[in-house]
């Protein structure tokens, strides 16, 4: 059995190969193809083939006989219509096509402007688009990878939790023959690693099993991936980290030292993560330092779970086994710490149940298709949202539509002037197909130089685009084997797109009529139609931005419940260790601070929750609350207000078995009277009861996508890796607070900086995509209406001038001018009218959506529809309005004389 | 007299497509130059020669010997017409007067 090379390169060579040989180089070649691969290889025979291929390609390839008119093939006989593809006539083509665009500098600017902007605008959402998409790809078992995620819905709070019970993924791999291996990540918290002199502290270490490089393909540089995590007190590290800490040389059975304390071994270095990767870390410990992970402990929850399936295996089937293996060993548990059975748990309309995740979804579809938590997704996971993937799409798509709508309008416009042309060419024998290609040549080549001219804007606004974006966005000409041709498919359908039809209209023309009198005006309905949805798009797009710019302003000056004002964090409190009540006391000896207090993470993902039972020790009906570790000046430091009772204080022993929880949580646990009471926090290995002091008013600890949910405040020291220091500051004295608190930390805490933040700006990082969004927008929705401008510009201008001696006629006439202006622009002005109409419900419609990701959204009120029907319309006039006053001021006299 | 001129690579092809006789076509002619030149020559070489030597009349043609390897195409052969014969025996001559009338110590120092 012959081998059969890439369809691709044969089809070339015979479709472009040169007809007179073409059968019997086509067949030495199959030969020599079968010889290649059986003496060098596929790839290599691949390569040869398309290399021979190409240069027997016409016109390389040395053409046998003379061009003739009527050239002949091998068998003599005469070649079907040789002429209309000659060289000479497609060199006739362009010529003329490059004559008109000199004729015309000034429509020519346009439509290339035009078209080149809106290339320039696709290329570059297009290439944001693709920066999104494909993550997770490297993994070679990436199909078959899935991360467990839990789905619960207890009294009727439905939650998805990406994080796991530790367990679960080594049970599965053992009672599941479906599920190949499984590895999990555990988050290690930020701790001191130290190799001699070299101390740093370093926050992306985690905890993973040893198959992790059976589900993550992750190249090594040292050591070997199949054993470095086996061996308890392994560390592997990234290449990046081997530099810093170790400079060139091999790190390999070097040891880092953990907090002063632990020494662990490296077992290799691994290559950085790949820029499109949900997960990245620096350090990545061995699972088996903590052998206490494998105890069945299935009510806790702070582990990713990714299993890898065997192929060929149905995810459906095998997520449906699943819940058995689980519900078998959760079971008893959740009856030993709520003392109800699962059975009667699940009876009461709860459901928990393990659901798989592609591992390919993650990044983009974990938000909105899994409704994942994104509060839950912390440690280093990306998540991005598919969202904007789609608005992007669109937003590309229309600016795209836009400019080649300006094309469709401006040639048909034009259609007058060339219509002798059309005629003279008719008359000497052109058939309309030819006319047909001669026009498609035409646009083919504005649309060539478009693109060229986009590629260079691209190349020059790509680095402003990406600082504001916050993108490494790089355009790869040359480096993408792909690149090349695709913009040439793109300009192909582009130019086709603006091209066929002014080909079709232009070709129309019935020579006798052309060559006697010139086109008859006629109405063009299309050409209104065109012009409408150009602007129906601008003004949807200036609608979005002025929403999403209102929303955004919104979140930015809600009251959130607290005083963010003033309001510092240091947020590596974590590094004080025992000295961080000593500090506290040192800064508030500074009358420029006003208090401080010491918690957990908030404004951030990743604040813990726990579930509760209220006024009793058992019962199937827990409520779901997250809490904050923070000490007694919490209240004081953010500002919140009491509700009922009281705050915690410093000198009441008594309190640590008290908490404190906010209006939220009063009304999850439907209660009016919650002083004093008991809640229970349900634990497998040992629940605690804590008696309710006070009742805080709802604050936004959280970013506004969501509602308050229920919080519960405990006075204890911080339990996690991340440990804030709060601090108000006197109003007029920031600048001395700062000095003050980095000169303290100093004294205090030699190896590592003070990082600190404004709690303004960190709420403000919340809404960071969103605001990345709203500037994106902006950019566009002002090219888009640029774009259309320029159109209605081209159309003014040919229309005045249509129009010249009308206008001539009605001032002599008497016509004032005003009355002159009123008539030139009342056409364009009926456009915008019908597409501001058209616009505002697609955009509320589109918008409503959007803002149904806040919990806490603008009203979309009616101005925003009057001020975008406002600007579109002012727009509009003023950009008529240059040629219709030009034409209205002239003087009849000149008009009327040209002729 | 006029001379005919053949190039280097042509004279290459026109003596392979003598040596391989009745059996010259694009797939042996390349593997035949490959094998006793021992240089890689493409196959788009080979054929663009092949066809510049029938233009000048070296090389006649005729189609033949379809097999199913070939995907059922056939081949195209070549013989070298009389024409050919005279041009290769007249560049053999050249070379052979050019070699005669080197001066014997340069040929030794050139170890021949």
């Amino acid at each position: 059995m012959p081998y059969t090379p890439p369809r691709f390169t044969t089809w070339l060579l015979k479709t472009f190969g040169h007809p007179d040989t073409s059968e019997e180089v086509q067949g030495d070649l199959l030969e020599l193809y079968d010889h290649w691969v059986k003496t060098e290889g596929k790839q290599k025979a691949n390569w040869r083939y398309l290399l021979n291929t190409l240069k027997l390609l016409q016109p390389l390839a040395k053409p046998r006989y003379k061009e003739s008119y009527t050239s002949r093939n091998r068998s003599g006989e005469p070649a079907v219509s040789p002429f209309s593809l000659s060289p000479a006539m497609l060199l006739n083509y362009v010529k003329i096509a490059y004559r008109n665009l000199l004729n015309n500098k000034g429509f020519s600017a346009i439509n290339i402007t035009g078209l080149a902007l809106g290339i320039a605008c696709s290329i570059v959402l297009f290439l944001f688009i693709l920066d999104e998409l494909n993550f997770d790809e490297f993994n070679k078992k990436a199909s078959q990878t899935y991360r467990l995620y839990v789905h619960s819905s207890i009294n009727n709070e439905e939650a998805n939790n990406a994080k796991t019970a530790p367990p679960a993924g080594p049970t599965l791999v053992q009672m599941l023959p479906e599920v190949l291996t499984q590895t999990r990540i555990g988050y290690f918290g930020v701790h001191e690693l130290r190799f001699k002199d070299k101390i740093f502290r370093e926050n992306s270490i985690y905890t993973a099993d040893s198959t992790y490089f059976d589900v993550f393909t992750l190249p090594f540089v040292h050591g070997d991936p199949s054993i470095a995590l086996k061996k308890p007190n392994s560390i592997v590290l990234t290449e990046t980290m081997a530099r810093k800490y170790f400079g060139e040389e091999n790190p390999t059975g070097k040891s880092l030292l953990v907090d002063g304390t632990n020494a662990y071994q490296i077992t290799g270095v691994m290559k950085d993560f790949p820029d499109k990767s949900h997960f990245r870390c620096d350090f990545l410990l061995s699972m088996s330092t903590y052998p206490e992970v494998n105890q069945q402990n299935w009510l806790q929850g702070d582990y990713s779970t990714y299993i890898v399936l065997k192929e060929g295996v149905d995810p459906a089937r095998v997520e449906r086994k699943m819940q058995q293996v689980i519900l078998d060993r959760l079971g008893p548990e959740i009856e030993k710490a709520l003392g109800f059975s699962m059975q009667q748990f699940l009876a009461n309309g709860n459901v928990f149940e393990y659901r798989m995740q592609p591992l390919l979804s993650i990044y983009l579809h974990a938000k909105r298709q899994y409704n994942i938590d994104p509060n839950t997704e912390w440690g280093n996971a990306r998540i991005g949202d598919s969202m904007y993937v789609y608005i992007f799409s669109v937003v590309a798509l229309f600016i795209l539509l836009i400019a080649v709508i300006n094309f469709v309008n401006l040639s048909t416009a034009r259609s007058e002037k060339r219509a002798k042309e059309v005629g003279i060419r008719k008359a000497i024998g052109s058939s309309r197909l030819k006319l047909m290609g001669q026009f498609t040549t035409e646009s083919l080549l504005m649309t060539g130089l478009s693109v060229l001219v986009a590629l260079f804007l691209v190349q020059l606004l790509l680095p402003g685009f990406n600082q504001l974006a916050g993108r490494q966005l790089t355009l790869p000409l040359f480096t993408n084997a792909y690149t090349l041709p695709s913009l040439l498919a793109f300009t192909l359908l582009v130019g086709l797109l603006a091209g066929s039809y002014p080909a079709f209209f232009l070709s129309s023309f019935q020579p006798i009529e052309v060559l006697k009198s010139g086109v008859q005006k006629r109405k063009s309905s299309l050409r209104s139609l065109l012009v409408i949805t150009q602007f129906s798009i601008s003004i949807t797009l200036i609608l979005a931005m002025i929403i999403i710019r209102n929303q955004l302003g919104y979140l930015q000056h809600k009251d959130l419940g607290f005083n963010k004002e003033h309001l510092l964090s240091i947020n590596n409190g974590a590094a004080l260790g025992d000295k961080l009540k000593a500090f506290k006391a040192e800064l508030l000896k500074n009358p420029a601070i006003l208090s401080v207090s010491n918690s957990s993470l908030l404004f951030a993902n990743g604040i813990p929750g726990s579930a509760y039972l209220f006024g009793k020790r058992s019962g199937t009906d827990p409520v779901l609350c997250q809490f904050l570790d923070v000490d007694a000046d919490f209240v004081k430091t953010f500002a919140v207000p009491l509700k009922a009772g009281r705050f915690f204080a410093n000198n009441r022993l008594a309190d640590s078995t008290a908490v404190v929880i906010n209006e939220a949580a009063l009304r999850a646990f439907n209660t009016s009277n919650p002083l004093d009471q008991l809640i229970t926090e349900v634990d497998v290995n040992g629940s605690k009861t804590y008696k309710i002091i006070g009742v805080l008013k709802d604050f936004n600890y959280e970013s506004l996508h969501r509602q308050v949910r229920p919080l519960v405040f405990h006075l204890s020291p911080v339990r996690q890796a991340t440990s804030i220091l709060n601090i108000r500051i006197q109003p007029n004295a920031t600048k001395k607070a700062i000095d003050y608190i980095e000169e303290t930390w100093q004294r205090f805490e030699k190896t590592e900086q003070c990082h600190y933040s404004f709690s303004d700006e960190r709420l403000a990082r919340l809404y960071e995509s969103e605001q990345k969004t709203s500037i994106i927008a902006t950019i566009f929705s002002a090219l888009a209406i640029f774009i259309a401008c320029l159109g209605l510009f081209g159309l003014a201008v040919f229309i005045t001038e249509q129009r010249t001696k009308e206008i001539g006629i009605r001032k002599v006439l008497g016509a004032s001018i005003p009355e002159i202006l009123f008539l030139l622009s009342r056409q364009f002005i009926t456009w915008v009218a019908i597409a501001i109409l058209i616009a505002s419900p697609i955009a509320w419609y589109a918008m409503s959506r959007w803002l149904d990701n806040f919990a806490y959204r603008v009203a979309i009120s009616w101005w925003i529809f009057a001020l975008a029907g406002l600007l579109a319309v002012g727009i509009a006039l003023v950009t008529v309005s240059f040629q219709s006053i030009k034409a209205a001021l002239m003087n009849p006299v000149k008009s009327l004389r040209t002729e | 007299m006029k001379r005919a001129f053949l190039g280097e690579f042509e004279e290459v092809v026109l003596l392979t497509v003598a040596i391989l006789d009745e059996e010259a076509y694009g797939v042996t002619v390349t593997q035949e130059i490959e094998q006793k030149t021992g240089r890689a020559v493409g196959f788009s070489t080979v054929h663009t020669t092949l066809q510049r030597l029938e233009e000048k009349g070296y090389l006649a043609s005729r189609m033949g010997g379809a097999t199913a390897e070939r995907g059922g195409r056939r081949k195209r052969y070549f013989t070298v017409t009389a024409a050919g014969r005279k041009a290769l025996a007249e560049v053999k001559q050249v070379r052979e007067e050019l070699w005669n009338a080197l001066p014997p110590q340069t040929l030794q120092l050139m170890g021949g």
